[in-house]
Order: C-alpha cells, then structure tokens, then sequence
C-alpha cells in the first residue's frame, strides 16, 4: 500500500490472531502509509480485532505489527502518537465532558493548567456546542457521544489516528463535519485509519482502502488501483449510442461482450448495460471498432467506479 | 494538529495522577455518594448508640474492631478497589485508559492510588462517626486510641485494597473470591495457633497494632494469643509487605494479560 517515496506508518508481517481456537486474523501482511485509509470488511472479518492490536489493546499471537516502527502493546512511545475513538457507545455516564476530558488530558500528557483550555479547544474542534460541555456524558445523544469519543482521540495531537466506525448514528450535518475534520487532519500530515462499513463514505473519504474478509487481507491499495486490478477480467459499462444493437453486435464479433442489458427506452439512442470482458483490449480497440461501424458515441461511463462494487466482487 | 514527535506530551506520574485523580473524585463525589456516605454514618452511629451501654468500653471497641474493622472496611475495600479495573472492562471503557500513552502497571498504580484515596477519606469519616458516639456513651482513652486506630486502618485499607484489586483482576466474581478468601485466610489460617501460617492473616497484623493500646489490650486480649501486643513494628512492616506484594502482582497481571469486554461473557 505504501509508495516508495512514504514510510509505512503500520506495517505487518505474518501476523496473526487467535481467540482460543477461533481464527481473529490469520497470517496478513500489509503496510498501510500516511494519508486517510479506509478498512472494509463484512462483520467477523477481523476489523476490530486489527484496530486492537494496532492501538495496543491486543497482543498478535504471532507474526508482527509495528505502529512506527515499534509494537504497540503496553509501549507509551507508540500509544502517545495514536488516538483510538473505539466503536462501542460505552463512555463514563455520571462524568461531565469537560470532567472527563481535561482528566484524559492529564493523563497524556498535557499539564495540568493547560487542560482546561486545551480541551475547549478540542470541543470546538468537533463542534459539540458549549451549551453541552457541562452535562453529564450519560445524557448525551449518539451523535454528540461520537464527537466526544473523536475529541478524546485528539487530545494529545496523536500522528496517528484510529476510528472504528466514527460515523455511527450521526446525521448527515455530522458525518460533513467529521469527514471535514478527518480530511483536515489529514492534509495536516495525520495519518487516518478508518473502519467503517458506510463504503460510500469511505470512498469519498479514504484513497487507500484495505479489505479484510475472514481474517485475511484479500486487497489492499488505492481504489483506483483495485478498480484496474478488478478491470483486468471485466468491466461495467454504461453506453449510450447512435445505434446500439448494432454496437453489440460488433462487440460480440470482436469477442469483447459477455452480456448486455438494454436500459434505454428511446429506440436506436437508447444506453446500454454492458459487461465487457478485457477492458484494457476494448478501450484500445472502441475507436476503431466506433469509426468502423459509423456509430456516433454520446456517453460511455463505468459502471465499476463504487467502493461498493470493488468491496463484493472481492468479499464473494 | 500533528505535531514533531520532539513536541509530543511527555506524561509525568504527577501529571497523570492528577489526572486519574479528576476522572476518580469525579466518579465518587457525587451528591448522591455524600448522601450515601451519610446516611451510612449516621445508620453506625445510631445502631451503636442503640446497643452501647454508657461506660461499656467492651461493647464499643466489639463494634470497633469486630464490626468495623473486620467485616466494614475488608468488604468496601472489596467493592470499591475490585472493581475499579473490573467495572472500566464491563463497561468497555478500559480502551479509554489503556489507549494513554502510559504503561500498563503505571495505570494500575494510578487506578490504586484514587481509588484508596477515596477510601481512606471514607473510613476516616466512619472513624470520627465511631468516636463520636464513644464520647457520647463516656468511653474512656478514646483520645489515646484514635491515633493507633487512624494507623491501623490506614495501613489495612492499603492492604485491602491491594488485594480486592488483584482479585478484580483475577475473575469477575471478585466478591465471591474475596469472601472465601476471607474465610480460609482471615477466619481459618489466621487463627491456627500452632504454626506460622497465621502469619499470612492481614487481620491478624491488625490486632497486633490495635493492640498497642492499653485499653483494647485490656478489654480485648485476655486468653487470646492472636491479640498479643508484641512486635507491632513487624506487624506494620508485614500489612505494607502484603500491600506491596498485592500491588505488584496486580500489576504484572494487568500487564501481562488482556481485559476485553467480549471476555466477560466467556468468564461467567
């Protein structure tokens, strides 16, 4: 996943976790560098079990996994550079925000007389509205938790930070604005790692995408680069033409059609569905085949372009 | 918001006790735990003025020792210190904690800490409780015992503590553990007369220091070979050993092993 010009922030190698004789992660290896990265997988797949080794809650069983070049488990070195906002809604009820903030603060690091006005900025950061700050955190909504547990994961400035599905029961003003912070972070060289099983947000979110089903990493990289790795057997294409029939029939003869599907409903202008087998020979070969055949082109997109779509074709 | 690594947080004990501090206080001083803490005071008091007659010291130092230090503060220790790591895994707020650029033994040290300080508060107001009613029923040399009395439950609210925290560590039925523990230890090797082991008893300890006082010797002792007043330095020296032994094992326990919530289930 990372680049030559990027040192791996998380790397592992052959690392493996088990639960008794039940399999949490099983011999993966992977990097993951600077930047938002997003971590998919169905449930079961061995996302939090990942996160928790990573944030150092869990040892590997075997194998290795350094957060900057060093293992997280029982290590301050490490854990003063990550932030963890966990998925659970658990917090402390009876503890007001503020309360239990500036006591969290404390205890990474930052001094005592710093506290106060270090967590109202952090507050203001993820925009829980001062009204709020006081209460306990027991009569806060699901939205206002997930901010709080983001402003806890901020507190001592972590290179690295790890959110197991920060999106979780926030409106649509919310996720704007935590996505707004994520990408911010980022641009200001915090590394992200994002678990989440909204794709469509990850996808706008997260250039680097690491898939986990049954505790193996079946894919890893940008979603460009999976997109083209999917693309080498087939493709989804939407196209819409002066002539369609005639279209697929020149692709059949050309041995570049595996199915279609007629979607449009205006006759001879009509879009077509199609799936495309060698997408790399039929890209080279549709303006000939076009110019050939005297048809007029009017719109031709993919149909492969979603988080979604790269996410099942490699979970099934 | 990131940073230079140079410019990162360096966390200091003192800091971070601090702290653990705010996070604990904030837990227990609530108006509800005052009301509580209250209301339980008062309800000693009252039982006693109930019960105590005027003069018997017997009957005062019965409910000091027999009650109070024996059975009260062993199982608020219990409560409170067993699960001050068992109730953050149950509630899955441990990540919170486990994820502070801190060691694991130094956040153990640190839950201790608070939460003994939240004890010794406590039992100092159940102490002032119990001599207040020894002053109403006229108990003699109570002004000669508070400071022995403040000593020994100081030192067997650490040793407690220690221990209810190991055991909250070792099982989530810490409580069940903590009372057969009680049972075997306190009430069964501590009081064999013919050997050592008694030695293992923290209650025995705490006889030995009560002791010191002439009164509760007097009143308490006689025929009573666990009730002797010799050597109250060892004794002393043995409750802060038990307190670090406690300490230490907790801690490599907490270091050594991971609490997850999901574990819970499988523990029951």
């Amino acid at each position: 996943m990372s680049t030559a010009s990027t040192t791996p922030v998380i790397q592992a190698a052959e690392l493996s976790r088990w639960y008794g004789i039940v399999m949490g992660l099983n011999n993966i290896s992977f990097d993951i560098g600077p930047g938002l990265t997003g971590l998919v997988g169905p449930n079961g797949a061995g996302k939090s079990t990942l996160i928790k080794i990573i944030t150092g809650q869990l040892r590997p069983s075997d194998g290795e996994l350094t957060v900057f070049g060093m293992q997280p488990w029982n290590n301050p070195d490490v854990l003063r550079e990550i932030g963890f906002c966990p998925e659970d809604d658990a917090l402390p009820d009876r503890l007001r925000a503020r309360t239990w903030l500036r006591g969290l603060a404390m205890l990474s690091g930052i001094a005592s007389s710093a506290a106060p006005d270090h967590v109202d900025a952090i507050l203001d950061r993820v925009k829980l509205e001062r009204v709020h700050w006081e209460k306990p955190l027991g009569q806060f909504s699901k939205g206002m938790r997930q901010r709080v547990k983001l402003a806890q994961a901020l507190l001592h400035h972590p290179r690295l930070l790890v959110l197991d599905e920060p999106m979780n029961g926030l409106d649509p003003m919310g996720r704007q604005d935590i996505q707004r912070i994520l990408k911010q972070l980022a641009a200001e060289g915090t590394t992200v790692l994002i678990s989440s099983h909204i794709l469509h947000e990850l996808e706008a979110l997260c250039p680097e995408i690491l898939i986990l089903n049954w505790g193996r990493v079946i894919a890893s990289g940008s979603q460009l680069a999976l997109q083209r790795r999917l693309q080498g057997t087939e493709a989804n294409l939407h196209i819409r033409c002066s002539d369609p029939l005639r279209f697929t029939r020149v692709l059949f003869e050309a041995d570049l059609l595996l199915g279609f599907d007629s979607t449009g409903d205006d006759g001879n202008e009509g879009g077509l569905d199609l799936r495309v087998k060698d997408p790399r020979r039929f890209s080279d070969s549709l303006v000939d085949l076009l110019t050939d055949n005297n048809i007029a082109l009017h719109e031709l997109r993919s149909r492969d372009r979603s988080l979604q779509d790269i996410f099942e074709k490699m979970t099934e | 918001m990131s940073q230079d690594p140079s410019m990162l947080p360096t966390v200091h004990f003192g800091g971070a006790l601090r702290g653990m501090w705010a996070l604990v206080w904030a837990q227990h001083c609530t108006t509800r735990a005052f009301i509580r803490l209250g209301l339980g005071a008062a309800a000693l008091g009252f039982l006693m003025l109930l019960t105590i007659n005027s003069g018997n010291e017997k009957g005062w130092l019965e409910w000091v020792v027999g009650i109070y230090l024996h059975f009260l503060i062993p199982l608020t220790c219990l409560n409170v210190c067993g699960s001050m790591m068992r109730a953050e895994v149950q509630a899955n707020t441990l990540s919170f904690l486990c994820t502070r650029p801190l060691r694991r033994h130094t956040l153990y040290f640190l839950q201790y800490l608070c939460h003994v300080g939240w004890l010794q508060l406590v039992f100092l107001v159940g102490t002032l409780a119990l001599f207040a009613v020894g002053a109403v029923k006229q108990i003699e040399g109570l002004g000669a015992l508070l400071p022995m009395m403040l000593l020994t439950q100081i030192l067997a609210i650490f040793a407690w503590s220690a221990l209810a925290g190991l055991l909250g560590l070792v099982h989530q039925r810490f409580v069940v553990i903590g009372i057969l523990y009680w049972l075997v230890v306190e009430m069964g090797l501590g009081m064999v007369e013919s050997s050592n082991i008694n030695q293992l008893s923290i209650l025995r300890h705490v006889h030995t220091l009560m002791a010191q006082n002439k009164m509760v010797l007097s009143v308490m002792v006689e025929g009573e070979s666990q009730w002797a007043a010799a050597a109250p330095f060892t004794a002393g020296f043995v409750l802060i050993g038990a307190t670090l032994f406690f300490l230490a094992a907790g801690a490599a326990l907490f270091t050594y092993r991971e609490y997850l919530p999901s574990q819970e289930a499988g523990q029951q």
